[in-house]
């Protein structure tokens, strides 16, 4: 008897403990990790909480009162129900009504404490990147202290660690959201207008991101990463990635750098390329190869898939800008080559 | 103050310069529009009310069989096939083998679009491509949509020829 209660409990638990382990998934929002965030998860905590205590306290003060019973009155001499005696019933309204106020008054001020936290970091960022949202990647620049001092990646985001960064937003083409969902809320990137978001890692790692506003056929496919590196590392890959893009030695490659100039320069840009790729409509390929996944997160990046991406886009991500490219086998596989030098 | 009045016969000398090179060669290929002309043609065509009609600026090549046939193969090699298919037929980007053209179909008007890129996708292929080889590219376009029947170093067929 005493064992069938005990595990009764267990048995409960254990569900609700793996619905939590997916929870905290790339996406969970319930576990975060910079100070960007972790006011919002508290009070979303705390929300969920007072919600669910609510909800159970009126649901078993409901059965308890249906459940109850009275034994019926005898009726009056005249034959008439009797009259309910006051059984001061009405003092549970004045005292539900007084803690539902309280609670809720400390929701609103727990709230609006929340969003002062959140609205800015504690000390003013050294780093400001800028990010432009485009159907559908993500552009990021990162700006020197000179004016011509500027590195473009795609998709993919260094922060040092423990460092408030600041976020400058603007979108090339229809509103988008950027969202990096363990680093911070969602910021609407807006044509037309400069939004500014912040972000803060407390732990190294790499955070997923994501559009979080409709902003067409491909908007599931818009997705960043953040990775938080420790200073010295960021500071090594942000000189890796100023680095312009070397001359291709191997005979494929050089043949591929052809085939590149003629079909890809129009719309993406090599720093330092021979024949001066700068096209502006695609991602920056400089460094093509230090980044983990390829068109926003699609695909890894990989061999086989850089392959499938340029020989037909269209198919593996109907609706992108990239079109189809007719290349022979050596062609491509030459292409790929090229590519695959821009570390 | 002074500068002025020299500057200006400076400017009126250059003004000259192309002409007078023109009633030299003739109306040999090598003779390309210059810039001043071309800033000058109105892009869009979808303004409203109606500009001013286009100002004709002739493309050298436009009657030139070999530089068509080298603006076929640069619509293939620099990939506009990829989005405008083989034969201008459209895909991604819109077909160039009709009537309809976004942002002007005269030559200098396509010229400058492939020179500028327009919105949504058009890249510019500004430094890409040599004025030449895109005023070539111009030519080849111009083509596609004239039907069959039409040779491309003919002048536009009347009416009857065309329509069932």
């Amino acid at each position: 008897m005493s064992r069938s209660r005990a595990l009764l409990p267990a048995g409960l638990w254990l569900p609700a403990a793996a619905a939590l382990a997916q929870v905290d998934g790339p996406m969970g929002y319930l576990f975060t990790h910079g100070p960007a965030a972790d006011p919002a998860t508290r009070l979303n905590w705390g929300l969920m909480a007072i919600s669910v205590a609510v909800t159970v306290i009126i649901a078993a003060l409901v059965l308890y009162a249906s459940l109850r019973r009275r034994p019926p009155l005898p009726p009056a001499d005249n034959g008439w129900p009797p009259p309910q005696p006051d059984t001061g019933g009405a003092s549970w309204i004045y005292i539900g009504t007084a803690i539902s106020t309280v609670v809720l008054l400390g929701s609103t001020i727990w709230t609006i404490l929340t969003l002062s936290a959140v609205a800015a970091p504690h000390r003013e960022p050294s780093l400001t990147l800028e990010v432009t949202a485009h159907q559908w990647w993500w552009e990021v620049r990162y700006r020197g202290s000179r004016k011509p001092d500027v590195m473009i990646t795609a998709n993919e985001i260094h922060i040092p660690v423990g460092e408030p960064v600041h976020i400058r937003l603007e979108s090339d083409d229809v509103i988008h959201s950027f969202w990096v969902p363990k680093l911070g809320g969602k910021t609407d990137v807006i044509p037309g207008q400069t939004n500014f978001a912040w972000l803060q890692a407390d732990q190294r790692g790499t955070y997923r991101g994501q559009c979080a506003e409709f902003c067409g056929s491909q908007h599931a496919h818009m997705a960043l990463y953040v990775v938080a590196q420790d200073p010295p590392a960021f500071n090594a890959w942000l000189e890796a990635q100023k680095a312009e893009a070397g001359t291709p030695q191997a005979p494929q490659a050089v043949s591929g750098h052809e085939v590149f100039v003629s079909h890809c320069s129009v719309c993406h840009t090599v720093r330092g390329d021979s024949a001066g790729a700068a096209g502006r409509l695609g991602p920056d390929l400089t460094h093509l190869m230090s980044r983990s996944t390829i068109a926003a997160g699609r695909l890894p990046n990989n061999t086989g898939s850089l392959h499938g991406w340029v020989a037909n886009a269209q198919a593996i991500k109907p609706g992108t800008r990239m079109p189809r490219m007719d290349l022979s086998p050596e062609d491509l596989h030459a292409v790929v080559s090229y590519l695959e030098t821009l570390k | 103050m002074r500068t002025a009045p020299i500057l200006s016969w400076l400017l009126s000398g250059l003004a000259w310069m192309p002409v007078a090179g023109h009633a030299q060669q003739g109306s040999s290929p090598g003779e390309l529009p210059r810039a001043s002309q071309l800033l000058a043609v109105p892009v869009g065509g979808t303004h409203i009310p109606l500009q001013k009609p286009v100002q004709q600026v002739a493309n050298p090549y436009e009657k030139d069989p070999s530089a068509i046939a080298q603006g076929r193969a640069l619509f293939h090699s620099m990939n506009c096939v990829g989005c405008h298919a083989p034969e201008g037929g459209g895909g991604m980007g819109p077909p160039l083998s009709d009537h309809v053209w976004i942002y002007g179909g005269q030559p200098a008007q396509i010229f400058m679009t492939i020179m500028q890129g327009r919105p949504n996708g058009m890249p510019s292929f500004a430094n890409a491509l040599p004025e030449d080889a895109i005023w070539k590219l111009t030519a080849y376009v111009r083509t596609l949509s004239r039907s069959p029947a039409e040779a491309v170093n003919e002048p536009p067929a009347s009416k009857q020829s065309g329509k069932p």
